[in-house]
């Protein structure tokens, strides 16, 4: 049964495995998802660097009841937010759009599957309706047909309930519907 | 046909998110309400077009070298002083002093602590850092002048 209460997720240890070596495992999927963010190899760096200075800071509270990544991913988030606090990277609407007309114009030479996928209206429609969902919907979206997590590891991740994610998820889908007609 | 699920339910199924005993409820449900099926397919339908656009998004990432940003001398213990995650001024501080003990020390003792473009972005860190502190020393600066003649005047 699914409780709707947040897993609080602490129990015991996952011994004898370094922090290097969990990172390891990880850097290449959160610099994707960092790149998703921020559209270029240099901010997606800067946010992957300082997750993972912030992660070795704390590793000894890691109790290893989440996965590695879900657990890394959390602290990525907060990062992210203190990031676009901090005005160091410009996700704003225009800015996000932006990104997807210069990746179309660098793509705009050769016409491989891909770029025409890129520039293809279905493409787009999709890309500005995620862009128009209010930020804690397309969070939980994204946490999930991005990045693959479960619903009780997007709990973890975005500390809230079960049943609220339950809720964003489906709220997402319900304006995505509309927008999408 | 009255449909006891809620629609949110129906989204939690198609995620498989469902434990065994409401899974089963909706399976046997969905085999016959025609409006509960129709919504569960424009549902998988959208899912499908969202998992595409995103795939194509994350084939758009640049591929990393083996090793990625987090390199192979990677020293928890050194980076926890080497990293400015310490806000406000005694973090700026330390850091400071720290970014010059690591230039100062590989120039004067050759230690391997730092190559080339390490002693150069330590420099560019350390400018960064000191350009950070100056309003901070301005304003303590001008404190102290402030009240300094009161301080004399009251000794």
């Amino acid at each position: 049964m699914h409780s709707k209460r947040k897993q609080s997720g602490l129990d015991s240890k996952e011994s004898g495995v370094s922090f290097e070596k969990q990172a390891a495992g990880s850097y290449k999927r959160l610099y994707r998802a960092a790149w998703y963010f921020t559209g270029n190899h240099e901010d997606a760096s800067d946010l992957v660097q300082e997750t993972f200075a912030q992660a070795c800071k704390s590793y000894s509270g890691y109790k290893g009841i989440s996965s590695f990544y879900t657990w890394l991913y959390a602290i990525f988030r907060n990062v992210k937010f203190e990031a676009a606090r901090k005005k160091k990277l410009f996700i704003t609407r225009k800015g996000y759009l932006q990104e997807m007309e210069e990746e179309e114009f660098q793509f705009s030479a050769p016409d491989t599957p891909l770029t025409l996928l890129v520039r293809s209206e279905a493409c787009f429609a999709v890309h500005n309706a995620i862009k128009i969902l209010p930020e804690k919907y397309r969070e939980v979206l994204l946490l999930r047909h991005f990045e693959g997590f479960s619903y009780s590891e997007i709990a973890d991740i975005a500390n809230c309930s079960v049943g609220t994610v339950k809720s964003r998820i489906f709220k997402a889908r319900k304006l995505l519907k509309k927008l999408l007609r | 046909m009255f449909c006891f699920f809620r629609k949110k339910t129906i989204s939690a199924f198609l995620d498989d998110e469902l434990a065994e005993k409401d899974r089963r409820k909706i399976s046997e449900h969905l085999r016959n309400c025609k409006k509960c099926q129709s919504f569960l397919e424009e549902l998988r339908g959208n899912n499908l077009r969202i998992e595409k656009y995103l795939t194509i998004r994350k084939k758009m990432v640049p591929d990393l070298p083996a090793s990625g940003p987090v390199t192979v001398n990677y020293r928890p213990e050194e980076d926890a002083e080497g990293i400015n995650t310490e806000d406000g001024l005694s973090g700026g501080i330390r850091q400071l002093i720290i970014s010059f003990k690591r230039i100062t020390d590989s120039i004067l003792f050759e230690t391997e602590d730092l190559n080339g473009s390490e002693l150069a972005t330590n420099g560019v860190v350390t400018l960064t850092l000191a350009a950070r502190l100056i309003p901070a020393i301005l304003a303590a600066l001008a404190v102290i002048l402030l009240y300094a003649p009161s301080l004399i005047a009251y000794i």
